[in-house]
């Protein structure tokens, strides 16, 4: 229960850090899904049922302070964490090369669903799309090495398994 | 039974998620005057901290605008080091009053020339997705506000509001894919739909190609979706684009408002209330 709580409340941190105005104090900010990370990273420690609640949890959070249409963001985190769970049948995803390119691959493939349902792929033209999709998701992807590596290392100390 | 559910108990809690996720997005299809339960708790969970937090992001650009930049001429000044730094910091001081002070004097004058009711919010955040376009203001419906009220400033039309908690809301701009805002061009009365391009930029949707649309061309409200008076500021005209077998132009907006800097929004209340 706890350790629920400390999740809850690291989903709840990482969304007010998106929510926050940076551009009074740095012009130009590129916004990331920081707490799609945070989903990928409870699919991989924590895919009992409290994670899947979890992951859609941060999506209604999110979904509440953003312009997206309703029931949208909850589903992707869902989708997502769902073929986290298939992938691991294949591949464990217990080095850092993997997980950081699972964090690309669906960090790219959940953006570009959401511009697809929302009909935002034909406001831009695709190769701003494409830029886009590509320099958030390798941010994306660099910014969660340091938190997996921080993970990885606990979990083998105390022993934890990647389920 | 409870040994099939232990055995199962991803796959029901995750399939009753999703069914859960799709029954509210197909809900959301249908229009509603009032903002989910849900989604007003957690505005209100959040208001308070990005209150505290946008207040501090202000006292940070003032302290950098005050001092972190003038350390080079701090240093090269040292004998008037003392006096100059007072100096410039009480002229900081009274430079982003004075901004400040023009922003919200331009404010009032909107009020006082408008004859309906308005109330001023700062922004206290901004969406947390970066392809959408929404912000969430510091009044709510403890200050009357109320779903679907236009936003605005003394430059033109922000956008309106979205949902609403006690005291904060959130507000669609101009410029999000979603936000649609009947107008008309104010030199020669052409009709269109402003359609957010979810960029900087909108987009004058369904001008037919023999309408006369040009470069610099202000684009207003016409009253007649509902939301909007007529006459209330929507953008100029950037870029037209005219095929003669088509049947509409393309016509590209720039909204009045610069929607990425917002920090001081008016509300605007109906004449009959």
């Amino acid at each position: 229960m706890k350790q629920f709580f400390f999740f809850l409340l690291g989903g709840l941190f990482l969304v007010l850090i998106q929510a926050i105005p940076w551009y009074y104090v740095f012009p130009q900010v590129i916004q990331l899904n920081l707490s799609f990370v945070f989903v990928i990273f409870l699919a991989l420690y924590r895919p009992s049922p409290s994670g899947w609640f979890l992951a859609f949890l941060l999506g209604s959070m999110l979904e509440a302070l953003s312009g997206v249409p309703p029931g949208l963001l909850p589903l992707i985190n869902l989708i997502a964490f769902f073929l986290i769970r298939v992938a691991r049948r294949i591949v464990l995803f217990e080095s850092l090369l993997s997980q950081a390119i699972l964090v690309f691959a669906l960090s790219f493939s959940a953006d570009l669903s959401l511009l697809i349902t929302t009909k935002l792929v034909s406001a831009y033209p695709y190769m701003v799309i494409l830029k886009n999709l590509l320099a958030r998701s390798l941010l994306l992807m660099a910014l969660s090495m340091p938190l997996f590596a921080i993970f990885n290392k606990r979990a083998y100390s105390q022993g934890l398994v990647l389920k | 039974m409870s040994s099939f559910f232990r055995k199962h108990q991803n796959f029901i809690v995750a399939s009753f998620l999703v069914v859960f996720s799709l029954s509210v997005h197909s809900s959301s299809v249908r229009s509603n005057d009032n903002t989910p339960s849900f989604r007003r708790i957690i505005l209100n969970a959040y208001s308070p901290p990005l209150r505290a937090i946008t207040s501090i992001l202000k006292e940070v650009r003032h302290l950098l605008s005050s001092y972190i930049l003038l350390l080079g001429v701090q240093e090269k000044n040292i004998q008037l080091q003392k006096s100059i730094d007072r100096l410039i910091e009480q002229n900081m001081r009274m430079k982003e009053v004075l901004l400040e002070n023009n922003r919200l004097r331009n404010l009032l004058l909107l009020k006082s020339r408008s004859s309906s009711k308005l109330v001023s919010a700062e922004i206290i955040g901004r969406d947390p997705m970066g392809w959408f376009k929404a912000a969430l203001i510091n009044k709510g419906a403890g200050d009357g506000i109320k779903r679907n009220q236009p936003v605005i400033t003394h430059q033109g039309i922000v956008g309106r509001i979205l949902d609403v908690a006690a005291d904060t809301s959130k507000v669609l701009l101009l410029t999000d894919i979603n936000s649609s805002v009947d107008a008309l061009v104010q030199r020669t009365r052409a009709r269109g739909i402003v359609e957010g391009r979810a960029s900087d930029l909108c987009e004058l949707k369904y001008v037919s190609s023999s309408e006369d649309v040009r470069l610099g061309d202000l684009v207003v409200t016409s009253g007649l979706c509902g939301i909007f008076p007529k006459g209330l500021t929507v953008g100029k005209v950037t870029r037209v684009m005219k095929d003669s077998f088509d049947l509409f132009q393309y016509v590209e907006l720039t909204p009045g408002t610069s929607l990425n800097k917002l920090e001081e929004v008016c509300i605007l209340f109906p004449e009959n209330n």
